[in-house]
């Protein structure tokens, strides 16, 4: 303390003068360019702190005042932490919450404008205080990240990868469950696998997770403009074990949407096809980085203008996306590994119905379903138990065939069906005919479906064969 | 309130921005401390039972020991104080080993502490090993640290029974 004392002496004059007035402090702020905290910074509140004391914009007093108060603080917090039953705490626990007391303030202060501003709240507030409304920040800004995270997870992207699944699924709830804004407010519970373009792993507490879901809200914004069961054709063409991949969605869509506005293509699709790749690459091979670089950032404007995603920290993010590109374009073309980057999806992929079905029922439920369903007088209570409780189309043959449902109640209940669903039940028969209604069976459930099939106008009929012909296992 | 702070707890603190110097010198805290320790000759005088100065001060520094060795920070001074207030009237305890046993008593307690993984409180934990030392310890240090707070904590670890209890009731056997 005394060295820090000592070193500010010459500086005692400015002191007093920025103690005057907080507009002259930001003026000389900005005079002497010293702001060099970063807002993304960890440890804000210490670097701003030491920063301020390095300058020598508050008083030696006030400075010591603000280490006696800290100090104070820290005891208070093991005490409550203690719960009074103990006046010890191991070294560990007590440096976590030092450091969620430093996390708390460093929040107050990251909230702020200006250092400036920063200076006259150490100056004029109680440590203890501003310690209390960083808790109070904390926690609105927890209610409202709890609200964005509900957004996303109700649009999520109907994809296989496991780590995006897991991540916004599984992931992200436990943070807000664990998290502690009073003892552990630097810490992250959760579990977050899923890359995104630009993650700062090195921040911490709510700031981390308020950036992750900021920036995967950015990233699905993108992604929310195209069909997702166009991304996820785009995802199976970049790798076969795309699903245990750690791999970005928003840039593969990115890239694929730029590769598609270089070669004068529209954006109703993302789909890039062999010669789309060739002319991409005559495009590019002959730029040099800039104007490389120029022509990325330049598609991405019309990209974003097209999209109508227009905010500014979208237009950021994706300009930020694009120069990261700019090496690894310039790396593919030189290995030509371009297809990595831009890739061939395959159009029959796209075409295809991947079926997954919701969760079968147990033992005891399929049971209690089939008599409960035998025992209903009428079909429409049949028929609405069945939509009740059956998700899986096997389940839903297995009820056919146990013997609760008779003749033309067959018949009802299929045209209770959605043509997928039709489509799906003709699928399990494996039948290689082109005409179903044609096929000879011993099953009542299928003579009964074939008698609806027959009655069915032929376009429709079609529209199933053709479900079934696009539906893969 | 904030009656010590040990030189690594100012560590932690001052690693995080504050430089070298802290603006709390141990010396300082200590001062509160002992003042506390000698404060408590007032009702041990009863049982014939004083600490002089320098005692207070190794008391102290025995404290800080047992708090580095166990990797412990320690909010207040009141430990040592309470300590003598429980064992005051311990049959075990006379003017020539007062001191003494309060030191290792001193070591006991925070080594249990992390033993006992913070689950017992500080008033419970120096009043079950008030109950041993006279019962089943005999005013045996070594009985105490190296057999029945071994098997306490043990069992708190792996277990974890009315240690309170067991404890009477053992004296009763």
């Amino acid at each position: 303390m005394n060295q820090i004392i000592s070193s500010i002496p010459e500086q005692e004059e400015k002191q007093l003068e920025c103690k005057k007035s907080k507009k002259h402090i930001g003026e000389l702020i900005k005079e002497q360019q010293i702001r060099n905290v970063d807002k993304d910074e960890t440890h804000f509140f210490e670097k701003v702190l030491a920063e301020i004391i390095e300058k020598g914009y508050l008083h030696p007093e006030v400075v010591q005042q603000i280490q006696l108060e800290l100090i104070q603080l820290w005891t208070k917090q093991i005490e409550v932490f203690n719960r009074g039953k103990s006046s010890s705490i191991t070294e560990e626990k007590a440096k976590a919450l030092l450091e969620s007391i430093y996390f708390t303030l460093g929040f107050r202060l990251w909230v702020l404008e200006d250092l400036d501003e920063s200076i006259a709240l150490l100056k004029d507030k109680p440590i203890e205080v501003l310690f209390e409304e960083g808790q109070t920040y904390i926690k609105e800004k927890l209610v409202f990240l709890k609200g964005q995270y509900e957004r996303l997870k109700n649009k999520l992207l109907p994809t296989e990868n496991m780590a995006y699944r897991d991540t916004y699924g599984e992931g992200i709830p436990p943070f807000f469950k664990f998290y502690s804004p009073e003892f552990a407010s630097q810490e992250c519970p959760g579990s977050i696998d899923y890359p995104l373009s630009h993650d700062k792993m090195e921040e911490n507490g709510i700031t981390y997770m308020i950036g992750y879901i900021e920036k995967s809200l950015l990233e699905h914004e993108l992604c929310w403009k195209f069909r997702g069961e166009e991304i996820e054709v785009l995802l199976q063409a970049y790798h076969k074990g795309y699903r245990e991949l750690l791999i970005n969605i928003y840039e593969v869509v990115l890239m694929h949407a730029i590769g598609r506005l270089m070669i004068g293509k529209n954006l109703e699709t993302l789909i890039l096809e062999e010669e789309d790749l060739r002319s991409i690459e005559r495009t590019i091979e002959i730029l040099p980085t800039h104007l490389l670089e120029e022509a990325l950032l330049t598609k991405g404007m019309t990209l974003l203008e097209d999209l109508d995603l227009r905010s500014p920290q979208m237009q950021f993010y994706v300009m930020q996306t694009l120069k990261k590109y700019v090496p690894r374009i310039e790396l593919a073309l030189e290995e030509e590994t371009l297809d990595k980057i831009f890739t061939i999806a395959n159009q029959e992929d796209l075409q295809s119905i991947h079926y997954q079905g919701g969760e079968r029922l147990s033992d005891e439920t399929f049971k209690a379903l089939t008599e409960r369903i035998r025992e209903s007088q009428v079909v429409k209570d049949k028929i609405f138990w069945i939509k009740q409780k059956v998700q899986h189309v096997e389940d839903l043959r297995d009820i056919l065939e146990a013997d609760c449902i008779f003749d033309k109640e067959y018949v009802k209940l299929y045209e209770s069906l959605e043509d997928i669903e039709i489509a799906l039940l003709l699928n399990l028969m494996r039948i290689d005919e082109n005409d179903y209604s044609e096929v000879e069976t011993e099953q009542d459930w299928f003579k009964w479906l074939n008698q609806y099939l027959k009655q069915l106008p032929k376009a429709q009929y079609e529209v199933i064969k053709h479900l079934v012909q696009r539906i893969k296992q | 309130m904030l009656s010590c702070l040990p030189s690594y707890n100012k560590k932690i603190f001052t690693e995080n921005f504050l430089g070298e110097n802290g603006l709390l010198t141990e010396q300082l805290l200590n001062q509160q401390s002992i003042g506390e320790i000698l404060k408590c000759n007032e009702e041990t005088a009863e049982y014939q039972l004083t600490l002089s100065k320098e005692e207070a001060i190794l008391l102290m520094e025995t404290r800080q020991e047992a708090l580095r060795a166990n990797h412990r920070i320690e909010i207040g001074g009141g430990t040592i104080s309470k300590m003598i207030h429980f064992f005051r009237d311990s049959p075990y305890l006379s003017q020539y080993n007062y001191a003494m046993t309060l030191s290792e008593l001193i070591d006991t307690f925070y080594y249990f502490k992390n033993e006992t993984l913070d689950e017992i409180s500080d008033d419970d934990l120096i009043e079950l090993m008030k109950e041993l030392f006279d019962g089943r310890c005999h005013g045996s240090i070594e009985l105490l640290q190296g057999k029945e707070m071994e098997r306490i904590a043990h069992n708190i670890r792996f277990g974890g029974w009315d240690f309170g209890e067991e404890a009477h009731e053992e004296d009763e056997d």
